[in-house]
This record gives structure tokens, C-alpha cells and sequence, in this order.
């Protein structure tokens, strides 16, 4: 057998040796032979035994045939003897029977069955199995007489024998068999078995040596054959196994020295660094201890022992179970929790210290405060920390308590201030509502100027309470903005004719200049914006007597504009020719509570607080104020204002007049040259071709040379000439050909001597400085394209649906009919088409029917007032269809106004319906629509 | 010198917020004329009834209507007994009711110089 590993020196035979071959092979073979010995008994019996069988029927066969032989022949002979009665001849022939050794006796017996002779064991004559009897029969000569029977019995000794024999002889062969059979299966078995597997034996039982294994040298094909092959390869293999593990063994055992000696130098280094590390712990001014996975003690400091048992000397050794550990600290009285019950103190401690969460505050003796920290290491073990906090908790009392006693002065603060704020504004209000009626009725001129001045002195009281109010929002910042789109032009517009009437009378120009490019429309707080900027204009006006206050707004991103939901940042500029600002009082302008200096106070009144009012309103709004000042020439308010451009309601119309005057030539005749640039501007944005002139003298002479122009737009109080002479002059200078003048003035209108010159001298159109754009825009479309006018009215009451924006379905609900006419009239004069119902119920089946954007709620109403049936709909209708609901009341007390938004309305209207109101309205519930349609 | 019933600055803003149309005020000025007496009736009931909700109901609508166009010393009378009503303070709601019907019918006669 070739051997399959490597390194095996010339294969050697292994001889079994005979001891181990004899003692292996008993043990098989004897099993063997349990087996077939038996086998070949068994199978020997039976065979045996069926020859045996066999044997002796043939024998007895033959015995019986001998027999009946016997019996028919020595009967014949006999029958002489018989028939002549010689007994003794007949004994004779009986007893020559018996010299055959077979018969065991024989008898005769007459006719009449008599015995007459018998031979042998006559004992045996009627128990013998051998036993023949036959009738003797004498031929007479004419018949065959029975005269007698004869009677044989033969012996079965030989039949024993021969048994006895044939049986010794089985037993011998059997013998044979067996030892044969036995011996072979011995030798086959130690051939072909025993001797294979005891050289296996001995293979595997060598002895373990450095030497390589030697193959077992058998060959043969059949099954130990290849058993002996497949011990022999695992063999092999197990040899190859065992030098590879003794190869990486080595390698192991070079690798871990390696190894042991880098530890050793860890060890050391680690030994160094627990020595720093024991040092830093020992010298932090915290309590350190640190305790293994079974909350024993491993290490702990000085302050430790200090803080848990009040003496940094005492011992905890290293291994003290964290319960003693307690008890010490528990027993120095130095925990006041511990005191009542020591066992339940002791388990709340250890189970936060088993816990390692959050750090928590435990009082200690003398009022002390400590801080304990307990967290997890990654070994199980657990850090607890100690830090004196007593200090940090004092002042964190002390903040306490004084925010609780800040925060309650604060709201009682503002609890007063919203009582005040009502208490104070209801009569006040009176007041002025009074004053205002007995304004209308008859007075004479003294009680007139009562009169007058009551109101006068109860708007300011107003004013100067509003402002406080204000104030006090603002500082404590609960001043919320609206966020609402707000027409821009408009608003800009209103604030400046406010102060519009104060500028005329001190003769001082008003102007008011918005760049085009500025978006028209914003969301914002529009109140809040023109409460800022009527405090800047009115500032401007009180503190300039001759000269000019000019707001100017433009954009700082000309090309933001226009689109909805872009941020725009616009810039508001108030500049006046006023006393100015001296610099070292710059810095206190917008500080509360300081004018100027006290004199500017006496001489221009004011509460000092609305330049604070206003920065703070501008920040909130995002933006940022800023001023400049030359003394005795003027000054500058300048403010910044981020905010998202919105839809502009009804552009509709003013696009229609905006085509119908297009391109037209239109002169301008003003002295003062900011009003000539910002018309000269306004008209140029609106696609005209204006053209303006500072002197009504160089108008005329524009006009004689021929220069046609549609339209003159005149002002009134000019140097030299004003404007009824020249007005005057153009039509006496061009007759038919002088074309329509729109007059600008700055006196109230109202005064009739003026007036009746107005219409004397048939202008188009009487406007006050400064004109709003939408009236300028109005008056110049009347006279130039007087045809649209008429039209667009006729066109928006018959086909209301062409009109791009105003898409709104509008409810109106109202039980009196004259009401339904009156509000379904302006809503149709809008640009919609109203449906009217008149009563809460029929409001809430109408709502549910369809969807309307917006609901015009009368509240008074019998049956189910407006606020039951606008409950009805809120709670019938999902979320998204309901509808902008607005409250049309009456009820002119604020207080009620409010309650009917807390009720559940967005909005109210009072009536009379005010047109612009009703538009704010429609325009949120534009948004509203909008904002759903967009989510 | 002359009593003021009706408040010619109330008609004219009636007139401007309708759209300027004089044939738009007309017709509402011939409604006034067709509905008041109506509401005036309700009030009599009411009061008759002493059923101070409907009676400050009806006040109310006759308020407003008045107001609409300008018959001022009637909507303030109407106000004034609506005020009542709700605060439960109603004298002799026939009495009122009696001096309300003589407004309106100075208001009525008022009004009809303005119609054609």
C-alpha cells in the first residue's frame, strides 16, 4: 500500500503479532461461531433426522413384508401338518421359525380359534406390534377348508439396532461436520477478518512518535480490503492534520511571547496611568467614587470619603459593598433624609445608584445641597459623582422667585391695561361721538367754538391714550401684526391726506411720490402702516414752516415686482425742509418719553412716544428706520419694508382707463418742481406723454406755438398768476381749441367762493393736493375717454363674469328686503352676482346646496339670529367648504364687533354698508379661496 | 331753519354706493314706500302682544332702514326702543310704538319729494 501523505519513509509491513492475533481473533470469531455452530446442529438434526425417518419406515416396511411373507408361506405350510394333527410336527414347524432371528413367536390356533401350539414369548403374542395372523387353508380336493390361523409375531430388536447404529453413525458424522465447519469458519475468519483488523488494531495503537505512521499492508477487493484503504488515507491525513497543527502551534506559541512581553509593557504603562489618574481624581474637588458591576467599592477620593462619611480620613476599603457604604454615611448623620427611617433611605439610594439616570438633588445636613450624578461604565460598573451645589441652588431660588414675582407683576400689568384700555376709550369715546352730533346741530358761533374744541381736545386725548396704550403693547411685545393684502397706493395715499388739511395751513407743500415699479399690492398690516406713516408725515408737518414734506416709496428690487408671493423690499422716505435735528441729540429720538429737547415739547406738543412706537412697529414689520438731519435745512426719516406681494383687487377697471387715455399729451402747469416730477412721473408710468412747465407764463407760450395737448392739469396758488388767471388766459388765447384743465389746489374745496369759481370757469376737474392716483386716474379717464365711463358701468351690471379676478360666489343674508336690494345693488355695482336669502335657515340649506366663497350674515334677524346660523354651518359643512362668513351689524360698540369674532365670524361689516370695508372683506375671502385651491 | 327729517348726505352716499344710478334709488325709494308700512304693522302687533323679541326685531329693521336713507330722527327712535327691548326696559312699548309711526310718516312724506 502506497502511503498518501508526505514525508513517510519507506513503507513498512506491519505484522500482527500472534498473541494480539490470537486474542483478537477469539472474540470474533467466537461470535461467529455462536452463530453457526447452532446452525449446523440445527440443520444436522433435522437432515438426520429426516433420513432416520426415512430409515426406519423402510425398515419396518420390510419387516412387515417379511411378515406377511412369512405368515402366507408357513401357513400353506403348515396346513398338512394342521390337517393331520400332528402337534408335534406342527411345534416343529413353529419352532424352525423361531431360528430366524426376527420372529419373537409364533402360534396356531384351529377353526375355532383354540390355541394348539405356540413358540417363543407367547406373552408377546397379542402386544407385538409385528404381528400377523392368517387363516390356514387345506385344499379337500374340492374346496379350500379354513381349518386354523396362524400366528406370527416378529421382533422389532433388529429394527432397534439397526436405529442405534444408523444413529451412532449420525452422531459421528455430525461430529465431523461440526468440527469441520468450525474449523474452516476459525481459519476463513482469521484470514479474511481478523487478520486485516488486527494490523488496524495495532496501526492505531501504536504509540504516538514524532515518526511518521506506516500504512497497513493488506490487499484485498473486497469490503476490509477498502476499509483498510480508507484507514490507511485517513491515516495519511491525519498525519498531514497533526503537522499542521504542530506547525501553527509553534507559530502560536512565538506569537503569544511576542505578545506577553508587549502586555508587560502595557502593564506598565497602564500601571503609570492609574497613577495619574488616582493623583487627578484625588485632587478634583468633587466626590469620586467608582464601584463594579456588583456595587462593590473599587476606588473613591477624598472628598468622596469627606462628603459620605465627614471625615476624608476614615477607611472604605476596596470592595465594600455599596450598602455599608450607606449605612456608614447614613450613621454620620450627615443626611437629614436618612434620619426618620435609615432602611428606606438606604434603598432609595442604592436604587438610584442602580438606576444611573439623570443626576439628582439630595439635601444634606446644615442646609448644604449636593448634586449626585450615577452613570453606567461599559464594564457594568457604576461613576457616581458628587458636586456641592448649595451656592448655585440659593441664586437659583432667588431667579426663581423673581421671575414668579416678574412674570405676575406683568400680567397684572397687562390685566390693568386691557381694563384701562376699555374703561378709558368707552366714554371717551362718547365724548367725541358727542361732540361730533352737537357739531351737526344748530350752534351759534360761540358754542361752535365749544364745540370745536371739545372735539379737538377729546381727539387728542384719544390720540395721546392710544399711543400710551400702543406703547405698552409694544414693550411688552404683545403687539400682533395683521397680515392681510393691502392695496399699497391707497394706504400710502390715505396717510398722506390726513395730513393734508394740517400742510395747507401752514402753507407748507404736501407731495407724495410712488415709484412705478412698486408693486401695488403687499400683505400687511395696513393700519399699522399708515399709523407709521402719518406719524412721520405729521411729525414732518409740525416741525417745518415753509418749504415742502415729501414722502417718497420705492423698490429696491425693481424686478421682483408683480408676482404674487415674491418678497419685495420697499424703502419709505419723509423728507422735510423743517427746523431739523440737532446731532447730538440724534441718539435720543427714539428713545420713549424725549422730544427733541422740553421746549420743542411746549411749542409742538406730542407725548414723545410716537417715534418709538413707529421704530418698534417698523421692526416688527422686518424692516429698519433710519434718519438724517441738517439743522435749519431739513431732515430725512428713511425706513425699510420686506413683504410679500399680493393680488391687487380690481385692476380691472383702472386697466380699462389706463387703455382708453393712453399715449395722450397732457401739460403741467406747477411752480413747485417736486410736484411737477412726481406728476411728471405718475403720468409718465401710466403711458401719457406729459410735458411740464414752472411758470403758468412759459405754459401760455408753450400753448400759443402750436404744441396741442389733450389735457392741461393746473395748480392753483402759483406765483404771479394762479390758476383761474390762467386759466383765464389759455381760453382767451385759444378759444375752442384750448383743450380740458384739471385744476390742483390745496384749499378745501368746500369754501364756497372758491367753488363758485370753479364752476364758473368749467374745469373737468376739481382735485385736492395731494390728488390720489385712482382720483387723478378717474377725472383724466372722464375727460378723455368719457365713452368708457358709461360703458364699463353698463357692461359690469350685465356681464359680470368678465372680469378676470373677481371670481367669488357671494351669500347674502338678510330677512329685511329693502337691506337685500341695497347690498345685492353695490355687490352687482362690484362686479358680482349675489344670491339673497332671507333668514338663517335658508342660509344654512343654501350653504349646504352649494358652495359659496363668501357669506354676508345679517345678524339680526328673527327666527335664528346670524350667529346661531353661522354656528349651524361651521359644525354641517367640512372644514374646506366653509365659507368666509361676515358679520353685517348695526352695532356700532367695538366691544360687540369683537365678540362677534370670538362668536365664530371672520369679519364684520357695519351698516351702512362702507363700500371700501365690504372690499377688504371680498378680498380676504379671495385669499381664502386662493389658499385653499392651492393646498 | 327748517327741521331736518331727512339727511340728504345719507341719501347721496345711498346713491353712490348703489352705483350712481338715480333709477337704482327710485326703486329703492318706492320699496321704502311698499315695506315700511309692514314693519310698522309688526310693531303694533308686537306691542299689542308686549312680545318684546319681536318687537325689537322689527325696531331693528325699521333702524336700518331708516338710516339707509337718512330719516335720522327715525332710526334713532327705533334704536332707542330696540335698545329697550333687549335691555327689558320698555315702558309702554304702544306708546313708543305711536310716536315711531308719526317719524315714519314725516320720514314717508319727506322722502317723497325725492321721488319723480
Amino acid at each position: 500500500m502506497e502511503g498518501a501523505a508526505n514525508n513517510i519513509d519507506e513503507p513498512r509491513v506491519i505484522q500482527s503479532s500472534p498473541i494480539t492475533r490470537a486474542r483478537f481473533g477469539l472474540s470474533v470469531q467466537t461470535k461467529f461461531l455462536f452463530y453457526v455452530v447452532p446452525l449446523v446442529l440445527i440443520s444436522t438434526v433435522i437432515v438426520f433426522g429426516l433420513f432416520e425417518w426415512n430409515a426406519r419406515r423402510t425398515a419396518e416396511q420390510q419387516l412387515q413384508v417379511k411378515l406377511q411373507r412369512l405368515v402366507d408361506i408357513q401357513s400353506a405350510v403348515v396346513a398338512e401338518s394342521l390337517w393331520n394333527v400332528a402337534d408335534q410336527q406342527i411345534k416343529l414347524i413353529l419352532s424352525a421359525l423361531l431360528t430366524d432371528s426376527d420372529v419373537l413367536a409364533a402360534a396356531v390356533y384351529d377353526d375355532r380359534d383354540r390355541l394348539i401350539s405356540e413358540v417363543g414369548a407367547v406373552d408377546a403374542i397379542d402386544t407385538a406390534r409385528f404381528s400377523a395372523q392368517e387363516d390356514i387353508f387345506y385344499d379337500t380336493g374340492d374346496a379350500d377348508v379354513r381349518i386354523g390361523s396362524l400366528r406370527i409375531v416378529l421382533s422389532e430388536d433388529r429394527l432397534a439396532v439397526q436405529a442405534s447404529e444408523r444413529f451412532n453413525f449420525v452422531i459421528l458424522l455430525a461430529g465431523i461436520l461440526l468440527v469441520a465447519v468450525i474449523t474452516a469458519s476459525l481459519a476463513a475468519n482469521r484470514r479474511i477478518i481478523g487478520r486485516p483488523l488486527g494490523l488496524m488494531m495495532e496501526a492505531i495503537n501504536q504509540p504516538r512518535s514524532a515518526a511518521p505512521r506506516k500504512p497497513v499492508d493488506w490487499n484485498s477487493n473486497d469490503e476490509i480490503g477498502r476499509v483498510v484503504t480508507a484507514f490507511n488515507d485517513f491515516q495519511a491525513r491525519q498525519a498531514a492534520y497533526e503537522q499542521q497543527l504542530h506547525a501553527a502551534n509553534e507559530e502560536l506559541e512565538a506569537r503569544v511571547e511576542e505578545r506577553t512581553a508587549e502586555l508587560v509593557d502595557a502593564e506598565v504603562t497602564a500601571r503609570e496611568a492609574r497613577g495619574l489618574l488616582t493623583d487627578a481624581i484625588a485632587s478634583i474637588s468633587e466626590g469620586f467614587a467608582l464601584y463594579d458591576q456588583s456595587d462593590r467599592l473599587i476606588v473613591a477620593n477624598h472628598r468622596y470619603h469627606e462628603i459620605m462619611l465627614g471625615d476624608a480620613e476614615v477607611e472604605l476599603p476596596t470592595g465594600t459593598p455599596l450598602e455599608q457604604v450607606l449605612e456608614k454615611a447614613a450613621a454620620s448623620g450627615r443626611f437629614p433624609n436618612a434620619k426618620d427611617n435609615q432602611e428606606l433611605w438606604i434603598e432609595k439610594q442604592v436604587g438610584r445608584h442602580k438606576a444611573a439616570g439623570t443626576p439628582y438633588i439630595q439635601e444634606m445636613a446644615g442646609k448644604q445641597w449636593q448634586q449626585v450624578s450615577n452613570r453606567r461604565t461599559d464594564q457594568g460598573g457604576t461613576v457616581a459623582v458628587h458636586s456641592d451645589i448649595t451656592e448655585i441652588k440659593r441664586i437659583s431660588d432667588e431667579l426663581k422667585s423673581a421671575k414668579d414675582a416678574a412674570e405676575a407683576a406683568n400680567e397684572a400689568k397687562s390685566a390693568f391695561l386691557a381694563t384701562m384700555s376699555h374703561e378709558i376709550r368707552t366714554p371717551l369715546n362718547g365724548i367725541i361721538g358727542m361732540s361730533t352730533l352737537l357739531n351737526g346741530t344748530k350752534l351759534d358761533e360761540e358754542q361752535n367754538d365749544f364745540s370745536t374744541t371739545i372735539s379737538t381736545a377729546a381727539d387728542t386725548l384719544l390720540t395721546i391714550i392710544n399711543d400710551i396704550l400702543d406703547f405698552s403693547k409694544v414693550e411688552a411685545g404683545a403687539l400682533e401684526l395683521e397680515h392681510a393684502p393691502m392695496d399699497l397706493v391707497e394706504t400710502i395715499e390715505t396717510s398722506v391726506e390726513m395730513v393734508a388739511s394740517k400742510a395747507a395751513e401752514k402753507g407748507i407743500e404736501l407731495a407724495c411720490r410712488i415709484n412705478p415699479d412698486v408693486p401695488p399690492a403687499m400683505i400687511g398690516d395696513p393700519v399699522r402702516l399708515k399709523q407709521i406713516l402719518m406719524n412721520l408725515l405729521n411729525n414732518a408737518v409740525k416741525f417745518t414752516d415753509v418749504g415742502e414734506v415729501v414722502l417718497t416709496v420705492a423698490t429696491m428690487m425693481p424686478d421682483a415686482v408683480n408676482q404674487a408671493g415674491e418678497t419685495a423690499l420697499l424703502t419709505f422716505s419723509v423728507r422735510d425742509t423743517g427746523i431739523g435735528i440737532p446731532e447730538d441729540r440724534m441718539h435720543r429720538l427714539f428713545k420713549s418719553f424725549s422730544q427733541v429737547d422740553a421746549s420743542t415739547t411746549r411749542r409742538y406738543g406730542g407725548t414723545g412716544l410716537g417715534l418709538v412706537i413707529t421704530k418698534r412697529l417698523v421692526e416688527l414689520m422686518g424692516g429698519e428706520i433710519s434718519v438724517e438731519s441738517d439743522m435749519g435745512v431739513g431732515t430725512t426719516f428713511a425706513f425699510t419694508l420686506p413683504a410679500e406681494v399680493a393680488r391687487i383687487p380690481d385692476r380691472a377697471r383702472k386697466d380699462e382707463q389706463l387703455a382708453a387715455i393712453k399715449g395722450a399729451s397732457i401739460l403741467i402747469v406747477d411752480d413747485n418742481r417736486t410736484n411737477r416730477l412726481i406728476l411728471n412721473e405718475k403720468l409718465r408710468s401710466w403711458e401719457l406723454t406729459p410735458r411740464a412747465s414752472g411758470a403758468p407764463e412759459e405754459a401760455i407760450d408753450i400753448l400759443k406755438h402750436g404744441s396741442g395737448f389733450d389735457l392741461i392739469v393746473v395748480d392753483y396758488k402759483m406765483p404771479g398768476m394762479n390758476g383761474f388767471e390762467f386759466t383765464k388766459a389759455v381760453r382767451d388765447e385759444l378759444g375752442d381749441k384750448a383743450p380740458p384743465m384739471i385744476l390742483f389746489s390745496s384749499i378745501s374745496p368746500l369754501e364756497s367762493q372758491f367753488r363758485e369759481n370753479v364752476a364758473k370757469l368749467n374745469y373737468a376737474a376739481s382735485l385736492t393736493k395731494p390728488a390720489k392716483s385712482a382720483q387723478l386716474l378717474n377725472a383724466l379717464a372722464k375727460t378723455l375717454a368719457p365713452e368708457i365711463d358709461t360703458e364699463a358701468q353698463r357692461k359690469r351690471v350685465s356681464q359680470p363674469d368678465e372680469y378676470e379676478v373677481m371670481d367669488l360666489k357671494v351669500l347674502l343674508v338678510d330677512d329685511n328686503s329693502i337691506n337685500q336690494k341695497v347690498g345685492r345693488k353695490i355687490l352687482k355695482r362690484l362686479g358680482y352676482d349675489p344670491v339673497v336669502v332671507s333668514s338663517g335657515e335658508e342660509a344654512i340649506e343654501a350653504c349646504q346646496s352649494d358652495e359659496y366663497n363668501i357669506v354676508l350674515m345679517d345678524i339680526e334677524m328673527p327666527d335664528m339670529d346670524g350667529i346661531a346660523a353661522t354656528n349651524r354651518i361651521r359644525a354641517l359643512l367640512p372644514d374646506d367648504r366653509v365659507p368666509y362668513i361676515v358679520a353685517l351689524t348695526a352695532n356700532a360698540m367695538n366691544s360687540e364687533r369683537e365678540n362677534y369674532l370670538k362668536s365664530g365670524m371672520d369679519g364684520y361689516l357695519s351698516k351702512p354698508i362702507d363700500v371700501e370695508a365690504l372690499n377688504d372683506s371680498l378680498a380676504s375671502a379671495m385669499q381664502l379661496k386662493e389658499t385653499r385651491a392651492a393646498s | 331753519m327748517t327741521d331736518v327729517v331727512i339727511e340728504k348726505e345719507a341719501l347721496l352716499r345711498l346713491l353712490n354706493v348703489i352705483g350712481g344710478d338715480p333709477e337704482d334709488l327710485q326703486e329703492l325709494l318706492e320699496d321704502f314706500e311698499e315695506t315700511t308700512p309692514g314693519t310698522l304693522q309688526e310693531m303694533k302687533d308686537a306691542a299689542a302682544n308686549e312680545d318684546l323679541t319681536a318687537l325689537r326685531i322689527s325696531s331693528h329693521s325699521l333702524k336700518a332702514n331708516g338710516r339707509d336713507f337718512g330719516a335720522v330722527a327715525l332710526a334713532d327712535a327705533c334704536a332707542q326702543l330696540e335698545q329697550a327691548c333687549r335691555e327689558g326696559t320698555v315702558s309702554d312699548p304702544v306708546a313708543e310704538v305711536h310716536a315711531i309711526s308719526e317719524e315714519l310718516s314725516r320720514a314717508r312724506v319727506a322722502l317723497s319729494e325725492f321721488t319723480l
